[in-house]
């Protein structure tokens, strides 16, 4: 029997021989795969340091760390950098020049840490394609390389896309191509990259878990999601496209840690080499920050660091931040809330550009091409997209500028998506009047661009 | 059945691998719950068998099982209410990819994958253990901000050579537990302890719908050796009644409903419909007036798709039949007399809820009954009717992936050994003769065996 008596020896041992082990507490949204990960590495390595671990999402970590509660918090590990950059505002964070001065300070045009090193980034995620080679394969189908690739409509419904509005990691995603090509070029490739896609929220089966299931072709999605499921057996490759988005998770120290040196142990942790390295496991599949490990023999197959970018180019975090919400709602008033009428449209401009294109029409293709940008226009400009009088109508996280979409419609999202309804349902009126649309070209499957 | 329900029954019927692997040629381990993934995602997919309707609620079951768990009060209401005292804050952390758990390796290491079962001398109500006065049922070594950790728990190890019939050695250990830095005073010399690591999940619905009268044959036949067996009678919250017990190391609960709302309540802190009151002892003011996540912080929808969850974990197949030596070894594992308790072969009875789940031809290698394992395995903790020496025959299917899934092989109750030899020779008690015989096989033989359990 393990009576008390033999383990008040033991637990005697243990008080005179060492100190019960202080405690960081670290508040976090990651998976409990990254969290144990850690945890297990840390606290192997730091036998004399626990760390006690408070989840929450990031929507619901702000008001903690801004609350009382919050000041019983040493150290805050997310991805979310809107949160950060506010703590950082708010003066709630210590800086660690220090510990920030061995991280790069940019990847493919992203700022990775805080320029006053109030938070590091502490690992990378970049966006791309999870492919099922196989799949591809049997249809005939190239793998895709570029986003323009997927607005290709061979692969119409072969695409799963994350709806940004539900899924956590695609404003992030859609923002940076937006910077990238433009509010009106950027809307219109994703108009028509979802005309081939399936919009896929969380609920059901993993976006990756559908392709290694060989349900859909190719996932737009988040590098680690779909490079864990391939270290642990999944039949997919992942592809890197041409323009990259980059989703660095961060730490920082909070200014009142109450275990301010345990912070700096667990966050010099995490940018060491040995939490790097950890990084790299299979359940976990995050890239580090640091370049050097990408020139190891057991490096990702793909390095970052090393990828082309146009020149000047960078990513306005600050600009970008503000206006996740706004994205998500613009996508669901030009995508998910069109639904059918959505589909009709980019059938009917195909149909249309392809009977020009036969014609060798170039007045027809002119025509096709107006309709489509006018159709295709956003309910908003790039000016007012960041007008906060647009996230005040919007309502609900779009004021703080979270990544989500308001759960319940606000009276302008009502409006925009009642607009572009018009637009479509006008849109379709025209090329129809045009006459190069067939009768029966609303019941054709598909149409050859 | 409208599109997404079809596109989700495709999935899940691709998920449980026509996409990756072969068509079983050997009797299905899990009957039709069975998948031959042999990736670290064997023990994580759903059952073909599952009817389409209800995959969204597997689906909302696995959510529940890695969700990490909030402290109350949160925006994201339907998944606070962590604590206030708990040991982890989700079920994936104890049961990685649905695997086991193990223990800690040194002192200072602190739990991870294992629990500590407490209690005192005596009979609580309805038969079970009672519970500890100032620490309850469960030792918590975490708690939310504001209320007292128990303390913490401290594993060493005492080890010893066994010396097998051909000379080769193996290191044998066994865990000392000590409840160190008790934060509520010491818990007197009377307190029982019991290490529990985190089981595997999966095949929990097939063994649900093995019914009671299967069970109390197998434990009223004839046996080999002096092997007994025994069912468990435990009491079930929601059924209002006694029933036999089929789940937990000393088979302490007897149906899924009950094991996942207990640990749900011991484990994570959690309330549910079953289990309705925040599992703080009187002496632990903090923990009762601490915020909770509602009452109960689990809705009866939430624990009726974890439950689902459970039930619908498909058994990987067994990968003996293209491997002489595990044919070969096939024949040790009856010749030694393993397959007494270990039974490769059951048929499922009708389970109540779920046609799917019932008639199934089975190999879980397990009797579901209580043997007597001898001293060298003894908590000494009684729990309903096993004693402090007995334990529920473990399932063996599945278990020659464990190194490939959860990284480290940690067999029996509290995660000692190391290796599936080791496994073997802490068995004592009624299983004494057959760990006798492995012990004086010759080494070839021995690896035939262990490379058989290796292809469940």
């Amino acid at each position: 029997m393990m009576r008390w008596l033999g383990a008040l020896v033991l637990s005697c041992i243990c008080t005179f021989g060492a100190h019960a082990a202080q405690r960081v507490v670290v508040v976090t949204s990651y998976a409990q795969e990254v969290i144990s990960r850690m945890e297990a590495e840390f606290t192997r390595a730091n036998t004399d340091l626990a760390l006690d671990v408070i989840w929450r999402m990031p929507r619901d970590a702000m008001p903690y760390l801004e609350s009382e509660a919050g000041k019983t918090v040493d150290v805050y590990w997310a991805a979310s950098g809107r949160n950060f950059a506010d703590l950082a505002e708010q003066g709630l964070f210590a800086a660690q020049p220090d510990l920030a001065a061995a991280l790069p300070a940019t990847l493919a045009g992203f700022e990775l840490s805080d320029q006053k090193a109030r938070y590091m980034a502490s690992e990378v995620a970049l966006y791309g394609f999870a492919i099922n080679p196989e799949y591809l394969a049997r249809r005939g189908l190239p793998e895709p390389a570029s986003w323009r690739d997927l607005a290709d409509s061979r692969y119409r419904g072969h695409l799963l896309f994350p709806l940004p509005s539900r899924v956590g990691f695609a404003p992030l995603m859609i923002e940076a191509l937006l910077q990238r090509m433009g509010w009106t070029g950027g809307w219109a490739l994703l108009s028509e990259i979802a005309s081939n896609a399936r919009l896929w929220s969380p609920g059901g089966a993993f976006i990756t878990e559908e392709v290694a299931a060989a349900s859909k072709g190719v996932a737009v999605t988040i590098d680690f999601f779909a490079a864990s499921a391939i270290a642990n057996g999944a039949p997919m490759r992942f592809v890197y496209p041409d323009v990259l988005a980059v989703s660095p998770g961060h730490v920082g120290i909070l200014r009142n840690a109450p275990n301010a040196q345990g912070a700096r142990r667990f966050v010099a942790f995490l940018l060491s080499e040995a939490g790097q390295r950890a990084l790299l496991h299979p359940d976990v599949r995050k890239l580090p920050v640091h370049p050097d490990l990408f020139k190891e023999a057991d490096a990702p197959a793909f390095d970052p660091y090393a990828a082309p970018l146009p020149a000047g180019w960078r990513y306005d975090a600050r600009r970008g931040a503000v206006r996740l919400a706004v994205d998500s709602a613009v996508f669901d008033a030009l995508i998910t809330a069109q639904g059918a009428a959505h589909a009709r449209l980019w059938q009917a401009l195909r149909a249309a550009r392809s009977a020009a294109l036969a014609r060798g029409d170039a007045a027809a293709l002119s025509l096709v091409a107006r309709v489509q940008a006018s159709a295709l226009r956003p309910p908003i400009d790039e000016a007012q997209s960041h007008s906060p009088e647009i996230r005040e109508g919007l309502g609900g996280r779009a004021v703080r500028g979270g990544t989500e979409a308001p759960p319940e419609a606000s009276a302008l999202s009502t409006q925009w998506q009642s607009a572009i309804a018009r637009q479509y349902a006008d849109a379709v009126a025209r090329l129809e009047a045009s006459g190069l649309l067939a009768e029966d070209w609303s019941s054709q499957a598909g149409v050859k661009q | 059945m409208n599109l997404v329900l079809r596109a989700v029954a495709a999935i899940a019927l691709l998920l449980c691998g026509l996409a990756h692997g072969r068509e079983p040629s050997v009797p299905a381990a899990g009957g039709s719950s069975t998948t031959t993934l042999e990736s670290r995602e064997a023990y994580s997919q759903p059952s073909q068998a599952l009817p389409p309707a209800l995959l969204a609620g597997f689906f909302a079951g696995r959510s529940l099982f890695r969700q990490v768990w909030i402290i109350a009060p949160a925006l994201d209401g339907e998944v606070d209410g962590l604590g206030p005292t708990f040991n982890r804050a989700s079920c994936l952390a104890c049961h990685l990819k649905n695997g086991r758990g193990g223990a800690p390796e040194s002192h200072e290491e602190p739990l991870r994958g294992m629990l500590v079962r407490l209690s005192v001398p005596g009979i609580g109500p309805h038969g079970g253990p009672v519970p500890h006065p100032v620490y309850g049922d469960q030792f918590n070594d975490a708690a939310i901000p504001g209320v007292q950790r128990e303390g913490r728990v401290a594993i060493d190890w005492i080890r010893h050579d066994e010396v097998l019939a051909d000379g080769t050695i193996v290191e044998l250990r066994r865990p000392v537990v000590s409840l160190a830095e008790p934060g509520f005073g010491p818990p007197g010399d009377d307190i029982l302890l019991s290490p529990r690591i985190g089981a595997p999940v999966f095949g929990l619905g097939l063994l649900e719908a093995v019914s009671e009268k299967t069970m109390r044959e197998l434990a009223a036949r004839a046996k080999p050796d002096g092997v007994r067996g025994r069912v468990n009678e435990v009491w079930d919250h929601s059924l209002g009644r006694t029933v036999i017990g089929r789940f937990g190391w000393k088979a302490n609960a007897g149906t899924l409903r009950q094991q996942i709302a207990s640990a749900l309540l011991g484990d994570l802190g959690i309330t549910s419909t079953v289990l309705e009151r925040e599992n703080c002892p009187p002496a632990q003011r903090a923990c009762a007036d601490a915020v909770n996540g509602g009452t109960p912080e689990l809705s009866e929808a939430q624990l009726q798709a974890m439950v689902l969850y459970h039930q619908a974990l498909s058994v990987p197949a067994a990968r003996t039949h293209d491997d002489p030596a595990a044919l070969r070894g096939e024949q040790v594992f009856h010749r030694a007399g393993c397959g007494s308790c270990h039974l490769p072969q059951l048929t499922t009875g009708t389970h109540e809820q779920h046609a799917w789940l019932s008639h199934q031809p089975i190999a879980p290698y397990s009797d579901l009954l209580l043997h007597d394992m001898g001293e060298g395995l003894a908590d000494d903790r009684p729990d309903y009717l096993a004693s402090g020496r007995e334990w529920r025959t473990p399932p063996l299917w599945g278990i020659g992936l464990t190194a490939l899934i959860s990284e480290r092989e940690s067999y029996l109750h509290d995660g000692r050994a190391r290796s599936l030899i080791e496994a073997i020779l802490w068995h004592g008690g009624e299983a004494q003769a057959a760990r006798e015989r492995v012990r004086a096989l010759p080494a070839a033989e021995r690896e035939d065996l262990l490379r058989f359990l290796r292809s469940l």
